[in-house]
């Protein structure tokens, strides 16, 4: 091994020699001692860079042949991967062994094979000999998965595997300009074999074009683009353009161009004109159908429009795109694709006028001058799609009252919409943005009311009710032959936001974690560095005193109406004893806070530290405040909230300053941070870097002219007279979405509405559709009750997942500083609060863990327990939170319950339960624990939940004490003065105290709650349909009692009263009266309905109301207060606010885990096996026969028994951590006699090799349901 | 078995057989006035009383008003012809929004009957609605004497019966009534 020790003194001859040796040795490795030659291989692989060819493929063979000593143990070959080798890894990327093979080793693998393509023919000749293009689209096509795996580090985007695929991709297609002896070659080789070349495209293209579609990634998407368009510039095969015909090239292109970007605009461009160039007669419809000309019209004139203001605007984005390179550890896009990292020009290869020449050079080739004649350039679709958009925007004329008119035009565009969209042309993304159909149809069903804000005397909700029917009737119309049309209007519409939003994402690589001082607002050591700002008096104010001339330091995070609290008395000319009071309160406080810090400080110890540092060097200003001392480990957030809740307790009525920054108001909500990136981010390129905020910044302040009243006076449309909608158009109005979208990007706001008023019109199909029904009887034009029965087909959730937004938001997320800091770009919180169905369900559980219990959890995901967790236990979110333990008792399991909120409740402390008298602790019985709480909650006798009277279906043996609700569980209507209710309030508080924990620790609730109720719980109002959800019976007849209702109403609207009641208003052929209905709520005759009338029972003229009466009760005020003492139990925990990004189901998720237990298929994958097992053991595969076998109630009885709970957590088997391993127990010598044991902590079964299949099956039972319920050694 | 808890307040029960769910129904009761759907089961029981369905009758058990019995004659021209069927009717507490249970006592040899006397009857499922009453529910089970329901069964044994071999089915039918039902 010396031999390669001193290999570099060693002249290129001798280093042959030394490498045939090492070969040699390697040959006869012994496998015991690996460590010798690993040792060797970094400097085999350090060989692999040089120049010599034969040196470098003499090292080829040695590793290939270490490889080759060792492949048997897969740790060794990660190692030795890292530094790979081409035949081995081929091989390995062919096994798919990225399950076995860790990250960095695989990317490393490929990142060899990237270094081995480019420095020999033959690796090049090999992989595309070996496929490799099959083998990296399979890589390609996990894209998202990996993607949404790989986030426990921060990483650096540009490591992540797809790029050094990407690398790879390129590296194997030669560029041609490069007169450099191995492309020649290697172009020449793919022009003799041109099937490998296309084989390669087949594989590569479509994958490559659906990643561009996606991603987000500026990196991904500019490595992508210049693969295809190095593919394009070889390829001359005509099976080529038909791929890229069949993927849509032209809209993706068309998607690129409307970036900023330069890189990719640059080579999308290039792209662009390869193809006209080759292919011209194809592609040049296409780009004018998919806008891809119109884009590039409009670069033009961007471009222009800039030269012809300032020619060193140019100059100006110049220096942008250097800095970075120069002053930043970043590299230029296209060095990041450079083949050797030694490049020593740092400049941008790409010139900065080279978007504008090129465009120039494509529009003069290849437009006619008939293509740019406005009018016939558009397509006919186009046309037609105008032309409807303007009809419709025409009906918004006719006047609201013309209710048939309006019903039957708006049938009949949107009939011809319908059909253009489902039509054998099919529309194209860019037709339908830009024919302006979206922002028209958005306009006419909110009767333009989305574009504003409601307010209590604004005219327009009296049209509240008009805005109900229009989406009613669009529901119809749209759901009128299933769900096809509207999936694609939704996917219509997903591609047109995906292509239209540029919401940036804000990276700040650069603001490393340092502390550093904040002197506003109360002077304290922050762990992240400050803003310099400069307050400024506006010139017309006088009412102010001017505030220093200097710099401070602001703390980024800090809300602005802190600052102002901070700034008011400072600045006020007149000193009131109360603001002096004021004023040495906050410096009270401030002092408080930074005692800690404060004394190591040196040399300013007054709160305020002016910063004397010139402007310019902002450099210096870093170093200086990185000698600030530590903070304490706890996170800042819960001190700047408790300082600003105190403050803001004191002051209420203090007058408000305005902020301006370069003239504009700052929104007061936001923190300095997000108010100053939202001001810099508008004039900005997609992805800004965190180096412009260290720069000083110039606010200006006044004083607020009108006291501002904080009540948003947002009209709730709750106000409503009519009610029917309203479930429905509070969902849609409630969390409008911010005006603030609409300010930067006008297309996309609309794009957003149309997306919302889907989903919510998925949403409440049922009620939208049954409501349509309803009326429709009521007016006569249904006969039948029954055909008021609806079976609605609701559009996949996941149709609405905006797979671009996601991708952003988890690029973001893995962003250090804003995880730690939560400073995510305001746009972020507005869409989470308007659209979060527009994100992933996982990434939103990460924004919620980081919202609700702050950045410490973010990271720990399921995934990553199992290598992070140190304590060899752990659920999500675990983290390094201090844990305490809990002595319970099994006899009281709710009192235990309730005392151990008590005490931890409002804590943040993972809490371990033991049982009195049981030597057990640790993960099993903490989740056994949570496991029986939930079943106490079931027993009937608390009177918390419903119960279905008439349900006789209770099989025998089934737990004893646990109540039946086949619709799961939902409040028990109690009227207000019932006697036991303040107990069962309690019982509520106590409930979402659990629930609220459960969530917070990632543990598994076994409380099967109904649907309503997670509705209740996320906030949302229920109706009359979400009955359904209770109780399936009553909602039905209610439904049809409603549709009488409204027959009958109509009838005496229109005719008289005499005649309403001759018409067929009976129920099935009975008359209501004959029905014989009290006027009590079904079932739960103790709640007081309605003050008691003389009539008692139900007939015709009081059927409204008891309709109305019986829903009231059902889900609003009879369970009102029992949602109210859940929620303030919740609360207590963490602000139930949180949750509402969720859906229904995914809170279901959430809280009780996977729905499904295993499938057989993959248990196998996991299930570990060891200690004598392997999956192939007879006893192994007997269990896995048994547990195939058990049916429902078996398995969650089995689960109990192995992990403590009954459900798994969400994502099933996989997720759980750590793995359900199965060994073998040794036992005594009649192995038979024993009993399986497990050690549910470690999720650990152990298992007695039983004979037969049957013995174990006895076994198993046996233990399974007597061995519940203790915790004993074993 | 359904709870043990409120087991306390249980009046004896009929017969061990079906204690469950007449066990949940009762207690029920107990805690809920009878003024529930009280009315509608009296006026069912008058109008029953005036106008009873051909073979069938019924009526409260004891003091109950939500506890029925009820017998059906076998119609003739069928194999359970001369039988006499007892069914135990529960009347839930939110009845007429949900359907009442019926339970045979008396072994039936029938398609739509399991062993243990449930009936396997759209309209006390699915179907049911607050128009129907007693009397209609009644006549429904008298009409599946003369017309078993093979397509929707209880005990898809008996129906596969039915439909293959019509004669060995009454044949049995006939059997089983003249065992239990007599």
């Amino acid at each position: 091994m010396a031999v390669l020790s001193f290999i570099d003194f060693f002249s290129t001859s001798i280093q042959r020699v030394a490498i045939s040796t090492v070969v040699n040795i390697c040959r006869k490795l012994p496998s015991e001692s690996p460590s010798l030659f690993m040792d060797a291989v970094p400097i085999l692989c350090n060989i692999l860079q040089y120049e010599d060819r034969q040196l470098v493929e003499n090292v080829a063979i040695c590793l290939t042949k270490i490889a080759d000593q060792v492949c048997e143990s897969p740790a060794l070959l990660d190692q030795l991967c890292r530094h790979g080798l081409i035949h081995q890894s081929t091989h390995l990327l062919n096994l798919n062994s990225r399950t076995t093979l860790s990250q960095p080793v695989y990317n490393g693998v490929i990142g060899l094979l990237r270094k081995l393509s480019s420095g020999s023919t033959l690796a090049f000749r090999t992989l595309y000999e070996l496929n490799i293009g099959y083998r990296l689209k399979e890589i390609m096509s996990t894209y998202d998965i990996s993607h949404s795996v790989s986030t426990t580090h921060p990483i650096n985007a540009c490591s992540n595997q797809v790029h050094e695929v990407l690398k790879l991709v390129i590296e194997l297609l030669p560029a041609s300009p490069e007169d450099n002896q191995l492309a020649l070659e290697k172009e020449s080789f793919l022009v003799n074999q041109p099937d490998l070349l296309q084989r390669f495209g087949t594989d590569m293209l479509p994958v490559m074009i659906r990643v561009l579609n996606s991603g987000a990634n500026v990196h991904v998407s500019y490595g992508c683009l210049s693969a295809i368009h190095k593919l394009t510039c070889l390829s001359k095969s005509g099976n080529l353009v038909e791929l890229l015909k069949n993927a849509n090239i032209s809209s993706v292109l068309a998607g690129i161009l409307s970036r900023k970007d330069h890189h990719v605009v640059v080579v999308a461009l290039q792209l662009a004109e390869v193809l006209l160039e080759k292919y011209s007669d194809t592609f040049l419809n296409s780009f004018i159908k998919e806008g891809v000309f119109f884009a590039i019209e409009a670069l033009l004139n961007s471009d222009r429009g800039q030269k012809n203001q300032v020619s060193g605007f140019i100059q100006g984005s110049a220096d942008l795109s250097q800095k970075p390179a120069t002053k930043e550890t970043v590299k230029c896009l296209c060095q990041s694709f450079e083949k050797s990292p030694s490049s020593s020009s740092k400049t941008c290869k790409i010139e900065n006028d080279s978007v504008y020449r090129l465009a120039t050079r494509i529009k003069e080739s290849f437009f006619g001058p008939e293509v740019f004649n406005s009018e016939k350039g558009l397509t006919d679709v186009l046309q037609n799609l105008k032309d409807l958009s303007v009809a419709l925007s025409a009906l918004m004329t006719v006047p609201v009252d013309a209710h048939v008119l309006h019903d039957e035009k708006f049938f009949s565009i949107w009939n011809q919409i319908r059909e253009r969209l489902n039509g054998r042309e099919s529309v194209s993304t860019f037709e339908f943005t830009e024919s302006g159909i979206v922002k028209s149809l958005a306009n006419y069903l909110s009767n333009g009311l989305y574009q504003r804000k409601l307010s209590k005397g604004d005219p327009e909700c009296d049209h509240l009710p008009l805005v109900g029917k229009r989406y009613e009737v669009f529901t119809r119309l749209l759901w009128s032959d299933g769900e096809a049309t509207s999936s694609v209007l939704v996917q219509k519409l997903q591609n047109s936001l995906s292509s239209l939003e540029n919401f940036p994402i804000v990276l700040s690589q650069f603001l490393k974690q340092r502390n550093s001082f904040a002197a506003i607002p109360n002077g304290r050591c922050t762990s992240y560095p400050c803003l310099r700002v400069r307050f400024l008096k506006a010139e017309e104010e006088t009412s102010l005193r001017d505030y220093s001339q200097d710099f401070v330091t602001v703390d980024p995070l800090c809300c602005l109406d802190a600052v102002n609290q901070y700034m008011w008395p400072k600045v006020n000319l007149e000193p009131i004893e109360s603001v002096e009071a004021k004023d040495q309160a906050i410096e009270c406080q401030s002092s408080q806070l930074q005692s800690t810090s404060i004394s190591c400080q040196g040399e300013s110890s007054s709160p305020m530290e002016i910063d004397s540092v010139p402007s310019d060097a902002p450099q210096s200003q870093g170093s200086q405040v990185e000698d600030q001392t530590q903070l304490p480990g706890h996170g800042s957030g819960s001190e700047q909230e408790n300082a600003s809740s105190s403050s803001s307790e004191k002051e209420d009525a203090l007058p408000r300053l305005l902020f301006r920054l370069e003239g504009l108001e700052l929104d007061r909500s936001l923190t300095v941070y997000q108010a100053i990136l939202l001001h810099k981010l508008k004039s900005d390129i997609e992805t800004t870097n965190g180096s412009k905020m260290s720069g000083p910044h110039y606010i200006t302040y006044e004083r607020d002219a009108q006291l501002e009243d904080s009540s948003e006076n947002l009209v709730s449309p709750r106000s409503m007279e009519d009610d029917e909608y309203r479930p429905f158009l509070s969902y849609l109005f409630a969390h409008r979405l911010a005006l603030r979208l609409k300010g930067s990007s006008p297309p996309a706001y609309d794009m957003l509405f149309l997306l919302k008023s889907l989903e919510g019109m998925n949403r409440f199909l049922f009620h939208l559709v049954s409501l349509g029904r309803i009326n429709a009887f009521g007016e006569g034009r249904l006969e039948n009750l029954d055909d008021l029965m609806v079976l609605v087909r609701p559009v996949a959730h996941s149709e609405f997942v905006s797979s671009k937004l996601t991708e952003k938001l988890e690029q973001q997320l893995r962003d250090s500083f804003a995880v730690s800091t939560c400073g995510l770009p305001p746009w972020f919180n507005d869409l989470m609060d308007s659209c979060p169905f527009l994100f992933s369900f996982e990434v939103k559980s990460k924004y919620f863990r980081l919202a609700a219990f702050g950045s410490q959890k973010v990271h720990h995901h399921p995934q990553h327990l199992s290598s992070s967790n140190v304590h060899g236990e752990g659920r999500p979110g675990t983290g390094s939170l201090p844990r305490k333990k809990f002595l319970a008792y099994r006899e009281k399991v709710l009192e235990s319950a309730a005392q151990m909120m008590e005490l931890y409740g409002n804590q943040k402390v993972i809490i371990e339960v033991e049982y009195n008298e049981e030597v057990g602790t640790g993960l099993g019985p903490t989740l056994e624990f949570y496991t029986l709480v939930s079943r106490a909650f079931q027993n009937p006798d608390l009177g918390m939940w419903r119960s279905d009277c008439s349900s006789f279906v209770g099989k025998p043996g089934e737990h004893s004490g646990v109540l039946l609700s086949p619709s799961g569980l939902f409040p028990r209507p109690w009227s207000g003065t019932s006697t036991t209710s303040s107990d069962m309030l309690q019982k509520f508080v106590l409930l979402g105290t659990v629930v609220a924990k459960a969530l917070q620790d990632g543990r598994v609730l076994d409380l099967p709650f109904s649907k309503a109720f997670y509705k209740l719980i996320l906030g949302q109002e229920l109706s009359s349909f979400d009955i359904h959800f209770v109780d399936p019976a009553l909602c039905k007849t209610l439904v049809e009692l409603q549709a009488l209702a409204r027959r009958r109403k109509v009838f005496t609207e229109t005719q008289g009263d005499s005649l309403a009641a001759k018409c067929d208003l009976s129920f099935h052929g009975t008359k209501i009266e004959d029905l014989c209905l009290e006027f009590v709520l079904p079932g739960y005759t103790d709640y007081d309905l309605a003050p008691h009338s003389d009539n008692d029972m139900v007939n015709l003229d009081n059927l409204e109301e008891y309709i109305k009466a019986v829903v009231n009760a059902t889900v609003c005020d009879g369970i009102q207060k029992q949602v109210e003492a859940f929620r303030s139990g919740f609360n207590q925990v963490f602000p139930i606010e949180h949750l509402r990004i969720f859906n229904e189901e995914e809170l279901e998720t959430m809280l009780c885990g996977e729905h499904d237990l295993f499938n057989m298929n993959e248990v196998l994958d996991h299930i570990k096996f060891d200690h004598g097992y392997t999956s192939s053991s007879p006893p192994v595969e007997n269990l896995l026969e048994i547990l195939h076998e058990f049916d429902k109630e078996q398995q969650r009885a089995f689960l109990q028994f192995v992990t403590g709970s009954p459900r798994l957590p969400h994502g099933g088997l996989a997720s759980l951590s750590p793995k359900l391993t199965i060994v073998r127990k040794h036992g005594s010598d009649s192995s038979e006699t024993d009993l399986p044991s497990v050690m549910t902590c470690a999720n650990y079964l152990k298992l007695p090799p039983y004979s037969s299949k049957e013995k174990m099956k006895e076994k198993l039972m046996y233990a399974i349901t007597e061995g519940q319920g203790s915790f004993h050694l074993s | 078995m359904m709870t043990p808890g409120g087991s306390g307040r249980l009046r004896p029960l009929p017969t061990a057989m079906y204690a469950g769910y007449s066990g949940t129904a009762s207690s029920w009761v107990a805690k809920t006035s009878v003024s529930a759907s009280g009315k509608r089961i009296q006026r069912e029981m008058a109008e029953l009383n005036v106008d009873p369905p051909p073979d069938c009758s019924a009526g409260p058990k004891g003091d109950n008003l939500y506890h029925w019995i009820a017998t059906i004659i076998g119609p003739s021209g069928t194999p359970y012809e001369g039988g006499i069927f007892f069914l135990d009717i529960i009347f839930p507490s939110d009845y007429p929004f949900k359907p009442p249970k019926l339970v045979f006592k008396t072994r039936i040899y029938h398609c739509n009957v399991d062993a243990a006397g449930n009936l396997s009857v759209e309209i006390l499922r699915d179907s049911w609605s607050p128009a129907l009453t007693i009397t209609k529910v009644l006549q429904a089970i008298r009409s599946i004497f003369l017309k078993p329901e093979p397509y929707s069964p209880a005990l898809p044994m008996i129906a596969r019966l039915y439909l293959t071999d019509r004669e060995k089915h009454d044949e049995v039918a006939k059997e089983w009534t003249l065992r239990f039902a007599k």
